[in-house]
């Protein structure tokens, strides 16, 4: 008599091994590498994912606001994007159920909000991430004899109008500073 | 009254044909794990069938390429209505890492028309089963 056949059926019978996964929703394990998504509170627009991606799948357009859009029809969930984002602001979650009906629907992305040219008032810089340069820059400040609201005035020229506003010398000296 | 017999006794069986179009067969491999004991979609009535003739749903997986557009084609016209398309992973919806490759002969949803997407890569036989659930919640 086959004993441990009858043994594993009666034990399959009671605990038996197919998932009930769409009745229990199912957790994936640790580790695992489902779709990314970003936290709108912690970007800051620098778009250093969308240059590491390797199937470019992150790509970002400038409008009134800069857009970055994450296309999940071609992410390769390899992780790259987490691993640069210098604010922790996108990571891989466990979600596995990204099934759409509609190719549009496969995306996710995050708005960032623009910086106005103090001259032209045309939006030129995302404002999170001026604001967290000069976060960076503040206690240093001292040592090249600016103050904060000098810096904001003399930084937030967009590249066109810094060519033509009667500003240019002192941001030059305030450059040549820098570099000294 | 015959109509929606019809799609009730349908959504039960959703046959399907597995068309793996090419890349590196991750995705077949999770299709096949799908059918396994351990996922086990034939409880929900999902059969694999090897010809087009017999299927409702073309689960399209890889790139599509040069060579296998015109076949997909064909497969296509052969299976009887009503027919679903399905892109399984993300090389069959937009190319994923193949997207410049010599051999990539653009999206499915350019050859084809497609019914629904199913992104990863690849993706958990898991995602399978929802996605096709969605499907037919859809028809």
């Amino acid at each position: 008599m086959k004993k441990h056949i009858i043994t594993e059926a009666l034990k399959s019978m009671i605990n038996p091994s197919t998932t009930k996964y769409p009745k229990k929703p199912f957790k994936p394990p640790e580790g695992h590498r489902g779709a990314a998504e970003y936290d709108s509170d912690k970007c800051v627009g620098c778009g250093a994912c969308s240059q590491v991606c390797p199937p470019e799948a992150i790509t970002f357009t400038d409008t009134e606001k800069r857009h970055i859009k994450l296309n999940y029809g071609l992410c390769s969930f390899c992780g790259r994007c987490e691993e640069i984002c210098p604010w922790e602001a996108i990571h891989l979650t466990d979600k596995f159920e990204l099934a759409v009906l509609r190719h549009e629907d496969a995306e996710t992305g995050v708005d960032v909000s623009f910086l106005e040219c103090s001259e032209c008032k045309k939006p030129f810089f995302p404002s999170p991430q001026m604001e967290a340069s000069i976060e960076k820059v503040r206690d240093t400040l001292s040592k090249y004899e600016i103050s904060e609201n000098e810096l904001i005035s003399l930084i937030s020229i967009c590249p066109t109008c810094s060519f033509t506003v009667d500003k240019m010398p002192e941001r030059r000296m305030f450059m040549r500073k820098l570099v000294e | 009254m015959l109509k929606n017999l019809l799609s009730f006794a349908r959504k039960k069986s959703p046959w399907v044909m597995h068309l793996p179009c090419g890349g590196c067969n991750g995705c077949d491999i999770e299709v096949v794990a799908a059918l396994t004991p351990k996922y086990d979609v034939e409880r929900f009535g999902v059969l694999q069938k090897g010809t087009p003739r017999h299927a409702d749903v073309l689960l399209v997986t890889g790139i599509i390429t040069h060579q296998i557009k015109d076949r997909l084609k064909r497969i296509y016209e052969l299976t009887p209505e009503p027919k679903h398309v399905v892109a399984y992973g993300s090389c069959a919806i937009d190319g994923d890492i193949f997207q410049k490759a010599y051999g990539f002969a653009g999206p499915l949803d350019k050859v084809l028309p497609v019914s629904a997407y199913i992104p990863g890569c690849p993706p958990r036989p898991e995602a399978l089963i929802d996605g096709l659930s969605k499907l037919l919640n859809k028809s």
